[in-house]
């Protein structure tokens, strides 16, 4: 295994739990997921899958119950490991709402400033940092005095992602980064994150709840439900034979613009009523309560993950029948 | 100048619209220029029309207007409306505090629309005595459990004596459906409905505004921002920007062949599901009021801007298919416009 290969991240059977009152909430049970250098692999689910609960545990701001976080090799689940400069040098975090994330009462240049220290810079090399990480995405240096206040959504979010990269990190986790901009404005975004992982051999985890974006942003896409990964693929592999019938409601709910992309969604799903409580995780397969090809078998054990393709994996019991039936390409 | 696109694209029959919404027109104090700019929006029964955009564009203050939410400071420099062939005075909606007669809204924010103190059956009877009919308390609960049925909740009455905490994100949005409809509103103004939700879920909630249409004989003016959710679940769409609306087809149409340069960045921005790319989005941002140019205002934004734009004007008739453009697209120039 050369160099390049050797995993950036890997997350083996990752656990939390959160006590609410007197229920105990599974917010994740046993995520295991390997990122590469340069990767970008995305997680997709509805709220209360347990994806920002993840984002929030890669970055270090709150601690696993169960298993392992690891960081070129190095374990960096202990609390204390991730205030330091080592893991803030290898993953930083971009958030959905720019509006929150900055800080009103700085400058862009301020905001800029804050990691730039930490690096113990002098304060011309901060300076041309600065206007070097302005540059990189594409914001001319008139805004480095401005103050978030006048900037529009768009610009906010290229200076939370400028603050990201300020300390060279290899990973960025970036939870829905877009979905607070309009569609204009998050086309430019999105382009701009593609391009900085070229330039930069950046690696990404991408949260999002967008699949059309995310079959358009990820090389590998995991789908997440109930706090537990039910199916993950090649984003191309995915998107073109979905296998889990979760996977399948998910993308037959997605609407679409045009009568090309309407024939590529899997016939249509009914809808089975919401997604349970983590609370309240339901026993065997945790998707039998809403799945519209639930047997007897299906309430007693939770699957395992399957192969069922090309680096594709996924945990349901019923796909060799409902292939054999033809329900399943 | 304004390219009529084709014909009328809803079938007449000679009926005067549910809601006709003409020229209106609204500017916040000490500025010159107009927010919203002539805006006309024409809607029948069993019809179901798209008001799509960009934030900023104008689709909720045109809202406002219809529910007479207006902010303090939008004055209303003109415009008509007109309720199931009913010329409204002034003094009925804008600034009215109360929603034009024969029209219901349901939010987008179902958690934020529903008071979190009182049951959902609270907050139904509520609406259910500033109705006309009044009658005893019998018959107004009778009244909410049947728009509690009308809106799919499985168990009515548990809803009635539930709290909004005690619901799904889902069932919560389908209360403020059933608040609307116990209003018997002829029109249904939906703003954003589902955005907030989960795919899966909001695809449960269209295909019920879409069955209640057609139940009910409603209009529906659908305010949304997605565009897909506007091609699968509108006959026909307005498209507005910056204060104006740009592009009227009927749905299939504005689709297949979007006319107006600004349509077809938007639909160029989105991401596709057949994986060709997420577009180049649109350069620039939309001006401050302060700085709209005369004429067309998506000029400053436009690959195709010349001096005639300064002086196009907004469409004067709500009812026919239109692009707002001096240069409307078409098949051979609209691939090449944006790269």
């Amino acid at each position: 295994m050369t160099r390049q290969d050797a995993p950036l991240l890997e997350v083996q059977g990752l656990s939390k739990t959160f006590q609410v009152g007197r229920e105990q909430v599974q917010a994740l049970r046993g995520v295991d997921l390997t990122l590469r250098p340069g990767q970008i692999l995305g997680l997709a689910g509805e709220s209360g899958s347990g994806k920002s609960t993840l984002a929030r545990m890669l970055a270090g701001s709150s601690a696993p119950s169960g298993g392992d976080v690891r960081l070129e090799g190095r374990s960096v689940t202990g609390e204390r490991l991730q205030g330091e400069r080592w893991f803030k040098e290898r993953v930083q975090m971009v958030f959905q709402d720019p509006a929150t994330s900055l800080n009103p009462r700085r400058t862009v240049a301020q905001t800029l400033e804050v990691p730039l220290r930490t690096l113990g810079l002098n304060a011309a090399a901060r300076q041309s940092r600065l206007l070097e990480l302005l540059d990189l995405v594409e914001l001319g240096q008139e805004f480095a005095s401005s103050y978030p206040g006048a900037l529009s959504g768009g610009q906010k979010q290229r200076v939370a992602v400028a603050r990201a990269l300020a300390i060279e990190p290899r990973l960025i986790v970036l939870d829905e980064p877009t979905s607070a901009l309009d569609v204009s404005v998050q086309a430019k975004v999105i382009g701009l994150l593609l391009r900085l992982r070229e330039q930069l051999g950046l690696a990404y985890l991408f949260i999002s709840h967008d699949l059309s974006l995310m079959r358009n942003v990820a090389d590998e896409t995991a789908i997440l439900y109930l706090g537990r990964v039910v199916e993950q693929a090649p984003t191309r592999e995915l998107f073109a034979r979905p296998q889990h019938p979760y996977t399948r409601m998910l993308l037959s709910a997605i609407p679409v613009v045009s009568d090309e992309e309407a024939r590529l969604k899997p016939a249509h799903t009914a809808v089975v009523g919401e997604i349970p409580s983590a609370s309240r995780i339901p026993s065997g397969c945790t998707f039998h309560t809403r799945c519209p090809f639930v047997t007897e078998a299906c309430t007693r054990s939770e699957p395992d993950l399957l192969d069922v393709g090309p680096a594709h994996v996924a945990r349901c019991i019923r796909i060799p029948d409902l292939r054999a039936a033809g329900v399943l390409p | 100048m304004t390219w009529l696109t084709g014909t009328a694209p809803f079938p007449q029959t000679g009926q005067a619209p549910t809601l006709a919404l003409d020229g209106l027109s609204i500017r916040f104090a000490r500025r010159d220029v107009p927010v919203l700019d002539r805006v006309s929006l024409h809607i029948r029964r069993g019809e179901r029309v798209g008001l799509v955009g960009e934030s900023g564009c104008g689709k909720s203050l045109t809202m406002l207007a219809l529910m007479g939410l207006l902010p303090s400071g939008a004055q209303v420099l003109g415009g008509t409306l007109s309720v199931l062939g009913q010329l409204l005075a002034q003094r009925a909606w804008g600034h009215a505090r109360r929603p034009a007669p024969g029209l219901a809204m349901v939010f987008q924010q179902p958690t934020a629309a529903l008071n979190p103190v009182f049951t959902v059956g609270d907050q139904l009877l509520a609406v259910a005595r500033t109705q006309p009919k009044q009658v005893n308390k019998a018959a107004l609960t009778t009244a909410c459990l049947t728009v509690l049925e009308q809106v799919r909740l499985s168990d009515p009455r548990r809803v009635f004596s539930s709290y909004p905490f005690q619901l799904s994100g889902g069932m919560r949005q389908r209360v403020l459906i059933a608040l609307a409809l116990l209003r018997k509103p002829t029109l249904l103004i939906a703003d954003e409905p589902g955005t907030a939700l989960d795919v899966t879920i909001q695809a449960e909630i269209l295909s019920l505004l879409d069955d209640l249409v057609r139940e009910e004989h409603l209009a529906l003016l659908h305010i949304t921002h997605n565009l897909g959710v506007a091609r699968e679940t509108t006959d026909r769409v307005y498209v507005m920007y910056g204060g104006r609306v740009v592009e009227h087809a009927p749905t299939a149409e504005l689709f297949r062949s979007p006319s107006h340069p600004y349509t077809v960045g938007l639909l160029g921005s989105i991401p596709r599901l057949d994986g060709s790319g997420t577009g180049v989005g649109i350069p620039g941002t939309v001006p401050a009021v302060q700085g709209m140019p005369p004429g067309c205002r998506f000029q400053s934004r436009c690959p195709l801007a010349e001096p005639a734009c300064r002086r196009l004007e907004p469409p004067p008739d709500a009812d026919e298919a239109f692009v707002s453009c001096v240069h409307p697209l078409t098949a051979t120039t609209r691939p090449g416009l944006w790269t």
